[in-house]
């Protein structure tokens, strides 16, 4: 898929990952997982409703599958499962880990 | 009793000498314990406005009499979305002698949330403790009596499908109803969040300001905080108002600088740390979780194998769904008509004679009955009991994932494809599915693509009409019409209705063994509201409509409907009666063309053929299957959404069927 390109992971000197850009959540491969830097604040409502959820900036999610055709992605946070559709992930910016 | 509005729940709360409220996550077995405490005797409560539903109970224990207020299922008490607010708003309402709030101990810190916000707004808890053999199972082990104490409110661990400790969860409640019987406790967050807490709830209490709801000053500081609308826009009436938002700005952009992140947000956050150090202090992993849930989530989610899985489900379900209709209508048609029918027909002649009043009696009580025993009650129970299987595995939470994409095209989200789907048998259990969206927005748009579905009636007027005279070709060809006419519908709608889609965000439920009782018992629940506003709808219109035609008093109704049955359909007039008619049942169109044309062209006439030519037959269909459902579907439209809502997705049918009706009879012949 066009917008699951690789990119090679860019190193310091030493060899030590350099910390990467935060990126939209559903951008990550399943089985990784990451933590969120921060959410998009244009929507408060789906703000605080993720706030709700413990979906908050330094929570770590770990997604288990992305559904193919634009379809929503399955994440965990702590002993949670949810779904989260392709629009609420893209607000979710996450570093991955 | 139906309690239409605020006032309803307060005389509801004076009646009774003790009130509980169930509070908790969705899932976590909130109805169980409900049921369990209440068995039958549900009476519903609808907000106005709002398809939330709140239920009202009554029930005895050890000789006292209890109301117990069931509220909709959320992780919090915002004002974020229709159910928490609901929610929220039935609970100060009512303001209950206790609250017993429903955790799931497998979920511990997530599920803490909610009793911490409770207990911020200063109410009367309990914890129930639920899903404690499955946390055991799981390999967790729970000290309830630490996280009593952290808590500061009684926890009463409980297995509620099997009604396991919730005798003593009420005896707790009923310790609450005592003066000084629960101690009110308040969660204390960071120094910093309780400093600005304190200073703002000492404003409200130094101002002497009467707080809405008999909260205490500490709880509206709470949810000022929070940047709550409803609370806002309650603050700004005041006189005092200027100096109360002043202040709530003031520590609010002190919480904020210091953290770098909003008031509201760094509330929840501190909320969360605090369930999730409790759950920490309480909880104990004496195993790794099984990788079992893990597997069957990849397996039922991930395209390759969750896809046509999905497929083979929906094609099993369907099967059941058409072969053990199939079975039971025939079972309950025959027995009515073998026993029943002759009971009926000699006692209403006995007791009416053999005059109108008596043949219209038999057109309610008979053919009425024996309409709603043969066609919606096999098909909706069948379809409850299937919906029970998909709800209590979770299964039904993989399906919305796998079809949320195509959803989405619609102004939809993946929740909505099961009640579709469950159209194609009957619309009425269907529109009732349409709960389990969380907006307005969502369930218009839902509700009128239901009733675009054709269901198992429409379908029999399809093989009775199309393609028993104008063959198979053409009979599929109108499922493909409605099919396109559907979707172009809920695209248009989803463009011109104002408002947007709201994304995903559902909690995906660990799925567990179907328990055959409780599936058993969610399918009764179902099937007996379904029962209370159908039966009495079908009766009454068969009554009507037996009483127009005994009467000869149909015939009256020709002469308007000629323009557009005649006119702009092509079709005799009488075939225009039938579709009227067929409002009440939509297989009644096809049963009363015959009726109909014998009466009017003579006793030879038993094939639609002799006058009706094979193109009319296909736009009579067309008309049929696309216009209003009907009246037992109108009637659960106007109960789920307002009567303002059903009669217009209802005359937003009758365009369309009327607009599809012209363009075929002008393009197509055969």
């Amino acid at each position: 898929m066009a917008h699951r390109k690789h990119r090679p992971l860019e190193r310091f000197p030493d060899g030590a990952p350099r910390a990467e850009a935060a990126i939209p959540l559903h951008r990550l491969k399943p089985g990784k997982s990451g933590i969120i830097a921060r959410i998009e604040k244009e929507e408060p409502e789906l703000l605080k409703y993720l706030a709700t959820l413990g979906l908050l900036p330094q929570t770590k999610v770990e997604v288990e599958e992305v559904a193919p055709f634009g379809g929503p992605i399955l994440v965990r946070v702590g002993a949670s499962r949810y779904a989260l559709g392709r629009k609420v992930a893209a607000k979710i910016l996450v570093k991955e880990t | 009793m139906a309690l239409g509005c605020h006032s309803g729940i307060a005389r509801w709360k004076e009646r009774l000498p003790i009130t509980f409220a169930l509070a908790g996550n969705p899932n976590v077995g909130k109805s169980s314990v409900f049921n369990w405490l209440t068995g039958m005797g549900v009476t519903t409560a609808n907000y106005p406005g709002k398809t939330v539903e709140v239920n009202l109970a009554t029930t005895h224990f050890k000789d006292r009499e209890i109301g117990i207020m069931d509220l909709p299922g959320t992780y919090a008490l915002g004002s974020v979305s229709e159910d928490q607010w609901v929610a929220r708003q039935a609970l100060l309402d009512a303001d209950p002698d206790a609250v017993l709030v429903i955790v799931d101990a497998t979920r511990l810190e997530r599920n803490l949330y909610l009793p911490l916000q409770l207990l911020d707004l200063g109410l009367p808890v309990v914890v129930a403790l639920n899903l404690i053999d499955e946390a055991w199972r799981n390999g967790l082990r729970i000290d309830h009596h630490r996280l009593s104490r952290l808590l500061g409110v009684p926890v009463v661990p409980t297995v509620a499908i099997r009604g396991q400790g919730l005798d003593q969860l009420v005896e707790m409640g009923c310790k609450a109803a005592q003066p000084n019987g629960l101690p009110r406790v308040t969660p204390r967050y960071g120094m910093d969040v309780e400093d600005a807490i304190g200073a703002l709830s000492d404003l409200l209490a130094k101002e002497g300001i009467a707080l809405p709801h008999g909260l205490p000053p500490r709880g509206v500081a709470v949810l000022l905080l929070e940047e709550d609308e409803e609370f806002l826009t309650w603050a700004r009436a005041l006189p005092e108002g200027e100096r109360v938002l002043a202040k709530v700005a003031e520590v609010a952009s002190s919480i904020a600088e210091r953290h770098g992140e909003p008031a509201p947000l760094w509330i929840a956050r501190e909320r969360h740390g605090l369930a999730g150090a409790i759950a920490a202090q309480v909880q104990r992993r004496v195993r790794a979780p099984s990788k079992a849930q893990d597997r069957l989530w990849r397996l039922t989610t991930a395209p390759g194998t969750g896809y046509p899985l999905l497929v083979l489900t929906l094609a099993g379900l369907f099967a059941f769904l058409f072969f053990v209709g199939n079975f039971l209508s025939d079972l309950l048609g025959g027995v009515w008509q073998a026993y029943a029918s002759p009971l009926i027909r000699s006692v209403v002649q006995l007791a009416a004679g053999e005059g109108i009043l008596s043949r219209t009696l038999l057109w309610g009580l008979d053919a009425g009955i024996n309409a709603a025993l043969s066609v919606g009650i096999p098909y909706v129970l069948t379809f409850y009991f299937l919906l029970s299987i998909l709800e209590d595995t979770g299964y039904l939470n993989s399906i919305a994932f796998l079809t949320d994409p195509f959803m989405h095209k619609l102004g939809l989200h993946g929740r909505a494809a099961i009640p579709l789907v469950a159209g194609a048998g009957c619309n009425v259990p269907a529109i009732m599915g349409i709960r389990v969206l969380t907006t307005m927005r969502e369930r218009i748009l839902a509700s009128t693509l239901v009733c675009l579905m054709p269901c198992s009636a429409r379908t029999a007027v399809i093989a009775g009409a199309v393609s028993k005279y104008v063959g198979w070709g053409p009979a599929v060809g109108i499922y493909l019409i409605v099919a396109g006419i559907a979707f172009s519908a809920g695209w248009g709608l989803n463009r011109v209705l104002p408002g947007h889609s709201a994304g995903l965000v559902m909690e995906m439920f660990p799925f567990r063994p179907p328990s055959l009782s409780k599936m058993l018992r969610c399918t009764w629940y179902r099937f007996r509201d379904f029962l209370f506003v159908a039966t009495p709808v079908v009766l009454a219109g068969s009554l009507v409509l037996g009483l127009i035609y005994e009467t000869g008093f149909l015939w009256a109704f020709t002469a308007p409907l000629a323009p557009v049955v005649e006119g702009w359909l092509g079709l005799p007039a009488v075939a225009g009666l039938t579709l009227v008619f067929a409002v009440l049942r939509k297989e009644l169109a096809l049963q009363l063309l015959v009726t109909l044309a014998i009466a009017k062209y003579g006793a030879g006439v038993t094939d639609l053929l002799q006058f009706m030519d094979r193109s009319q037959i296909f736009t009579y269909t067309l008309v049929n299957t696309l216009y209003i459902p009907c009246i037992a579907t109108v009637a659960v439209l106007a109960k789920e959404l307002g009567w303002r809502r059903a009669l217009g997705i209802s005359g937003f049918t009758i365009l369309l069927a009327l607009a599809a009706g012209g363009i075929a009879h002008r393009l197509i012949a055969f």
